[in-house]
C-alpha cells in the first residue's frame, strides 16, 4: 500500500514538474494571498509557486503581434498541509481554481510602430477574467452527533474581475501601474482554527506491549461562512533604474466593499526579477497591514 | 525581384512588438513564454528591410533571428536589451545573397505552407 502511494505520489510530483515545463502563469509580483492586479499579458511565462499561499499556478496565453486582443486560461491548485507536503505527504491539492481571461491592448497608449512612442505611457491593457473555484474543507462542530461531528463541505467560487495595467517610462525607472475591481464568491476557512482530530481505531495487548492504531484527520472548527466579496485591488510597481530592473518595489492596496469582511488593507513588496528579463520574479517578499497587524509574504517564482 | 521565404523570431519578455518586412507588418505568434515567430513569403531585390521595434521594462532583453528560405545559418541576427525609454528601434537594409533560382522556385513548397499569412499582410504605418 505503501509502496503504491510513493509510485502515486512519484508520478503526481513527475506530471507537475512536466506541467511545469511547458506552462505559464500572469501574476509576477503577488502579496502573501496570492492576490495581485498586475496582470502580465505578456512575460509571464513560468510556473508559480507561491510559498505563504501553498499554492501553484499554471497557464496560458494565445496572442498575436497584429491584434489587439488576447485570451487564455490558468489553472490554481492549493496544497492540503504546508509547502513540503507537495513532495512528501502524496496528497493530490484539495483546492483548485480555473480562469480564463480575455483582453484588449493599447486602449490609451499606441499600438507601436516604426516610431519612437511619444509621451510617458508605453503600454496599457485591459483584462476580463472569469474564474471557478472548487474546493473540499473538513469541519469539526462538536455540537453534532459524534458520526457527524466531522463533516465534508464543499465550496463552489465564481468570480469576475476587471483589471487595468498600464506600463510608464521614466528616467528613474520604468514602472507598472494596474488596478482591479470585481465580484467574487469567498470563504471564512481562513478565519477558522485547524485542529487534529484523532480517532482511536483499535488497541490490543500482548504481553507488556500494548498497540493502539490511531487515525489522524485535519479539520477546521468554528462558524463556517460564504459570502460574495467586492475586493478592489492596486499595485504601483517601480523598477528603480539604478538596479536594472532587476530589483522592483510594489507598493499596493487590497480592500474589499461587499459582503463579508470589509477592510482596507496597504502594503509594500520586494521583488527580485532575472536579469533582461523584468517581469520574471525569481522571489519576493511582501508585508501588508490588516487591523493594525503586519502579515508577511513570500513569493517564489519558478522559471524553466 | 524574386519570392523568399522568411522566418522571423523575437526572444524576450516584452509587452509589445512590431516588426515590419519590406514596408509590411507582420504578425507573429506567441509562444506563451518568451518567442514570437512568424513564417512569410515576400517578394524582394537585393536587400530585405527590416524595422523592428519591442516594447516593455527597460533592461530587458531582446534578440531577433531572420532566416531566408531555411538556410542553416541566419541571415540577420541582432540581441541588445530595451533603453530607459521602455523599448528599443532598429531599421535594417539586410543585403540579400544571390539566388540561382531568382523565379522562387526554390521556396515553392514553403510559399504553399504560409500563403494565408503573406496574403494577409499590410502597408505598416
Amino acid at each position: 500500500m505503501r509502496c503504491n502511494l510513493k509510485r502515486i505520489g512519484a508520478a503526481v510530483a513527475l506530471t507537475m514538474l512536466v506541467c511545469f515545463s511547458t506552462a505559464h502563469a500572469q501574476d509576477a509580483f503577488e502579496d502573501e494571498k496570492g492576490d495581485s492586479s498586475i496582470f502580465l499579458k505578456d512575460g509571464g511565462g513560468f510556473a508559480h509557486v507561491n510559498v505563504s499561499d501553498t499554492s501553484v499556478k499554471l497557464g496560458h496565453i494565445f496572442e498575436r503581434t497584429d491584434k489587439n486582443y488576447f485570451f487564455g486560461f490558468e489553472v490554481t491548485g492549493k496544497l492540503s498541509g504546508d509547502f513540503a507536503s507537495l513532495f512528501e505527504s502524496h496528497k493530490p491539492s484539495p483546492e483548485a481554481k480555473f480562469n480564463a481571461f480575455i483582453g484588449r491592448k493599447f486602449l490609451f497608449s499606441k499600438k507601436p510602430n516604426d516610431q519612437p512612442t511619444k509621451g510617458p505611457l508605453t503600454d496599457d491593457w485591459l483584462t476580463f477574467r472569469m474564474g471557478y473555484r472548487r474546493a473540499r474543507y473538513k469541519l469539526l462542530d462538536e455540537g453534532n452527533t459524534f458520526a457527524n461531528q466531522v463533516r465534508k463541505q464543499s465550496f463552489d467560487g465564481f468570480s469576475a474581475i476587471v483589471a487595468y495595467n498600464a506600463q510608464f517610462k521614466s528616467k528613474r525607472g520604468p514602472y507598472i501601474f494596474g488596478v482591479t475591481g470585481g465580484a467574487e464568491r469567498r470563504n471564512n476557512v481562513d478565519d477558522l482554527d485547524e485542529v487534529e482530530v484523532n480517532d482511536q481505531v483499535f488497541t490490543s495487548l500482548s504481553g507488556t506491549t500494548q498497540r493502539s492504531v490511531v487515525a489522524k484527520q485535519t479539520a477546521l472548527t468554528g462558524t463556517y461562512k460564504e459570502m460574495t466579496a467586492v475586493p478592489i485591488r492596486t499595485d504601483f510597481v517601480w523598477f528603480p533604474a539604478q538596479f536594472k530592473s532587476q530589483i522592483g518595489l510594489n507598493f499596493f492596496t487590497r480592500s474589499n466593499v461587499g459582503q463579508g469582511d470589509k477592510n482596507f488593507e496597504p502594503g509594500v513588496g520586494l521583488f527580485f526579477s532575472k536579469e533582461g528579463a523584468p517581469t520574471r520574479v525569481i522571489g519576493g517578499i511582501s508585508i501588508s497591514l490588516r487591523d493594525g497587524k503586519a502579515r508577511v509574504g513570500l513569493v517564489a517564482g519558478y522559471n524553466f | 525581384m524574386s519570392k523568399h521565404k522568411v522566418v522571423t523570431v523575437v526572444e524576450g519578455v516584452i509587452t509589445s512588438l512590431f516588426v515590419s518586412l519590406e514596408g509590411f507588418e507582420i504578425g507573429m505568434s506567441y509562444d506563451g513564454d518568451k518567442t514570437y515567430q512568424s513564417t512569410d513569403v515576400l517578394d524582394m531585390d537585393d536587400a530585405l528591410n527590416i524595422v523592428f521595434h519591442p516594447r516593455g521594462i527597460a533592461f530587458a532583453q531582446w534578440k531577433i533571428t531572420v532566416t531566408l528560405d531555411d538556410a542553416n545559418e541566419p541571415l540577420f541576427k541582432r540581441s541588445g536589451q530595451l533603453t530607459l525609454d521602455n523599448e528599443s528601434i532598429l531599421k535594417e537594409a539586410i543585403p540579400v545573397p544571390a539566388s540561382d533560382d531568382s523565379d522562387g522556385s526554390a521556396s515553392t513548397a514553403a510559399s504553399s505552407k504560409s500563403s494565408k499569412k503573406s496574403s494577409k499582410k499590410s502597408p505598416s504605418k
